[in-house]
């Protein structure tokens, strides 16, 4: 009688009139080849290709792979926000200290300098008071005609 | 058109009222004859705050002055400036022989005028004791720009103003102002003003805007207001110390949409014979001006400067005045 040639793997199953314990065998040994994991010896070319590609940023970028997604997009637009607060704090600081710097250099030096220049002259005038008169006559005021008697000396 | 500012003489003491003079009102019951119960013009309304504000100036500034007797006097100006063309600017005061007071005679012609013929002009004369009268003209590239004629009397205890400004005759536009202010007590005067403009442009052919103004003067200080159709003026005048002196000034505009608050100090430093004033604007503008007499001769140094903060503008002035 005309029997099919099976070839091994590709059984579909189908039950036939004649089914000798070796073909069972190796329909068993097939399907127990599709289930079984990856052999180690096809694998282990692969893991080192990979290990060659990959840098160390790229691997410590993969570690951020172990934490949720919630807590990795919270981290980065909290860290994106202050830094934009930085830059935006600085610029208005910047901002601020130069209106004030130059509004007072307008509004309130030269008046300081004035001021500052008058007490020096009276300061150099008592000097040279006290240095003609003698000490005692640091008295700031017109200087007296040479005829008068300089003022007395205070007690 | 804009009111020509011509500097004229301080206003005088007013004349002694005399019997016909006197209004329906009595005179007030001083013990002197001439206690100044005038409040003044309502121009002067604002006065005493506005004399606090610097007047910013751009660019180098020359100026001589030299009195050739006693009734007149002359003025040279040299200016040298980048937003203006720099030129030169000669100008002449002649104060007249009625002598009013001791520090007052009439009639006082001003004018300065430029090589190309740009002039400002303005005459002041008191017709009676209590009308004076005065005329400013101005007159740019041969064509009159602004004239203005007001005339004051000043009563016992209230002044009325006229104005007359840009009177054409030909296409037929002007503008005229009426002033009233009335001293109400002896500390707060009030008045009125009334603005009336006719003429083509003007929409509906004439156009009147009506406000009230008052001021009270306090020990140690001044609050004005002018309160109507164009807006709101107010005015604080605050005298700290001898030397030191505070104004503050709010404007708005109600036909431009805006209004501007600014602030002012004057310190006056006598033994280092300088005068400071400085300003501060809501419009983030900061501008001061010094002015320093270098004595023993007659030199007077001024210094200007102005900062605009939004649009990051600066101008500095520096000015030299001999006489």
């Amino acid at each position: 009688m005309a029997t099919l040639i099976e070839l091994p793997g590709s059984d579909s199953g189908v039950a036939s009139s004649e089914v000798t314990p070796e073909s069972q065998d190796e329909v068993r040994a097939s399907s127990a080849d599709i289930t079984l994991p990856q052999v180690p010896s096809a694998d282990t070319a692969d893991i080192t290709d990979l290990e060659d590609d990959e840098s160390l940023l790229e691997r410590v970028w993969g570690l951020t792979e172990m934490f949720p997604d919630r807590l990795r997009s919270t981290c980065s637009s909290t860290v994106s926000t202050s830094l934009n607060l930085l830059k935006s704090t600085y610029e208005l600081s910047r901002q601020v200290v130069w209106v004030a710097v130059s509004s007072s250099v307008i509004l309130f030096a030269p008046v300081m300098f004035e001021l500052e220049r008058l007490n020096v002259e009276e300061m150099m005038k008592q000097d040279r008071n006290r240095l003609v008169f003698g000490p005692g006559s640091a008295v700031s005021g017109p200087p007296t005609p040479g005829l008068m008697p300089p003022p007395p000396p205070a007690r | 058109m804009g009111n020509v500012q011509a500097s004229g003489p301080a206003p005088p003491a007013p004349p002694p009222p005399t019997a016909a003079a006197a209004a329906p009102l009595p005179p007030p019951a001083a013990p002197e004859k001439k206690e100044d119960d005038n409040p003044g013009p309502m121009e002067d309304l604002h006065k005493k705050c506005k004399d606090v504000f610097p007047v910013m100036f751009e660019g180098g500034k020359f100026m001589l002055n030299k009195g050739l007797s006693n009734h007149f006097q002359v003025s040279h100006t040299v200016n040298f400036s980048t937003i203006q063309p720099p030129g030169y600017r000669f100008g002449a005061t002649f104060v007249g022989t009625q002598q009013v007071s001791p520090s007052e005679a009439y009639p006082v012609m001003l004018g300065d005028i430029d090589p190309s013929g740009n002039l400002n002009a303005s005459i002041i004369h008191q017709l009676h004791p209590s009308v004076r009268a005065k005329f400013v003209a101005q007159i740019q590239q041969s064509k009159w720009q602004a004239t203005q004629l007001t005339l004051d009397w000043r009563g016992t205890n209230h002044t009325t103003s006229l104005t007359l400004g840009n009177v054409d005759l030909v296409n037929g536009s002007g503008v005229a102002v009426t002033h009233y202010l009335q001293q109400v007590t002896k500390r707060l005067a009030l008045g009125t003003e009334l603005a009336y403009q006719y003429g083509p442009q003007v929409p509906g052919g004439h156009i009147a805007v009506h406000s009230v103004a008052g001021r009270y003067t306090g020990d140690n200080f001044t609050a004005s207001g002018t309160l109507g159709g164009t807006g709101v003026h107010l005015c604080y005048y605050q005298k700290a110390t001898e030397h030191l002196q505070f104004g503050v000034e709010l404007e708005t505009s109600l036909r431009m949409q805006e209004s501007v608050a600014s602030m002012a100090y004057q310190l006056e430093i006598p033994k280092a014979n300088t005068v400071f004033r400085g300003t501060l604007d809501t419009n983030w503008t900061v501008g001061a001006v010094m002015e320093k007499k270098l004595m023993p001769l007659p030199f007077t140094l001024a210094l200007s400067a102005m900062l605009n903060h939004p649009k990051n503008q600066f101008r500095l002035g520096c000015g030299f005045i001999i006489g």
